[in-house]
């Protein structure tokens, strides 16, 4: 059975890899990504409190992770989520990249 | 005369009977040919007026949706706040219909509809928060609602005017 500590695992690698793309719900604090037709968000309920979601194929939410039901390491994953999240939703890189080329700053081969 | 008859015609309806063996066996293969080409034909023509078909309830669903999404905008712009929260729940099971529609190989376009949906649920909420709170919905808010309708709006257009066409992001099942 798959635990559900796996699949914040796995969204923190994908979305740290660039292949899970995040968008910014109407609700402040709370982004959405969908992995076809499954969505998950992820909430800052409270500073530093996270919830991620998981809402089936008709749209309803049927799991929730949140700070009651984690271990200290998955608070950490959830926190790091959320700001992986956040970065996508906004294309920080991107934004962070114009504002490097403006400033005139050396930027690392790779980039 | 006799006596060759009486020796050879077992030889002769051997063969004639190979003969009728043989046309029996041709026409058995050409009426099983035409049966599959009609079987064939018949189930293309099936598979296509099915496709038509959900390609015309998909144009349905998606004109439903922006029409959806035209009202709760104008509701808003009237600050008819809790008329506007009676429609957010028809257009969530609209998108989950065009969902279900939508060919699973066209992965992106799922997650952009899904995430969609999810995004007019939080909507709902948020419009409900403020209804029962009977507090006038902030221009922050107003505006990002707006904002987020707008761009659901644009790409389910986008996905209507590409269902008749055959385009690959927009080919339905």
């Amino acid at each position: 059975m798959i635990e559900l500590g796996q699949i914040l695992s796995g969204l923190v690698q994908r979305t740290a890899e660039g292949k899970l793309k995040w968008t910014k719900s109407v609700q402040n604090g709370r982004y959405i990504a969908s992995v076809d037709v499954i969505s998950v968000t992820i909430t800052e309920e409270r500073p530093l409190r996270y919830r991620l979601d998981i809402l089936d194929e008709s749209g309803e939410t049927v799991e929730s992770l949140g700070y009651n039901d984690t271990t200290e390491e998955q608070d950490e994953e959830l926190e790091r989520l959320y700001v992986l999240a956040r970065r996508s939703a906004h294309d920080l890189d991107s934004v962070l990249e114009k504002l490097a080329k403006g400033l005139e700053l050396q930027l690392p081969p790779s980039r | 005369m006799m006596g060759f008859w009486s020796s050879t015609w077992g030889d002769v309806a051997t063969v004639l009977g190979i003969v009728v063996a043989l046309c029996g066996f041709a026409w058995a293969i050409w009426e099983a040919r035409r049966a599959r080409s009609a079987s064939e034909a018949a189930e293309a023509a099936a598979s296509e007026t099915s496709a038509q078909i959900a390609r015309h309830l998909q144009t349905v669903d998606l004109q439903r949706a922006i029409g959806l999404i035209q009202r709760i905008k104008t509701l808003h712009d009237n600050d008819r706040w809790e008329a506007s929260g009676e429609h957010y729940q028809p257009l969530r099971e609209t998108l989950s219909d065009i969902i279900a529609r939508c060919p699973v190989e066209q992965a992106s376009v799922r997650e952009k509809l899904a995430t969609a949906r999810t995004n007019v649920g939080d909507m709902e909420n948020l419009v409900r928060q403020h209804v029962s709170r009977h507090q006038p919905v902030p221009e922050n808010d107003r505006s990002q609602l707006n904002q987020s309708l707008n761009d659901i709006q644009s790409d389910l257009e986008e996905l209507a005017s590409s269902v008749w066409f055959g385009d690959s992001q927009g080919e339905m099942r």
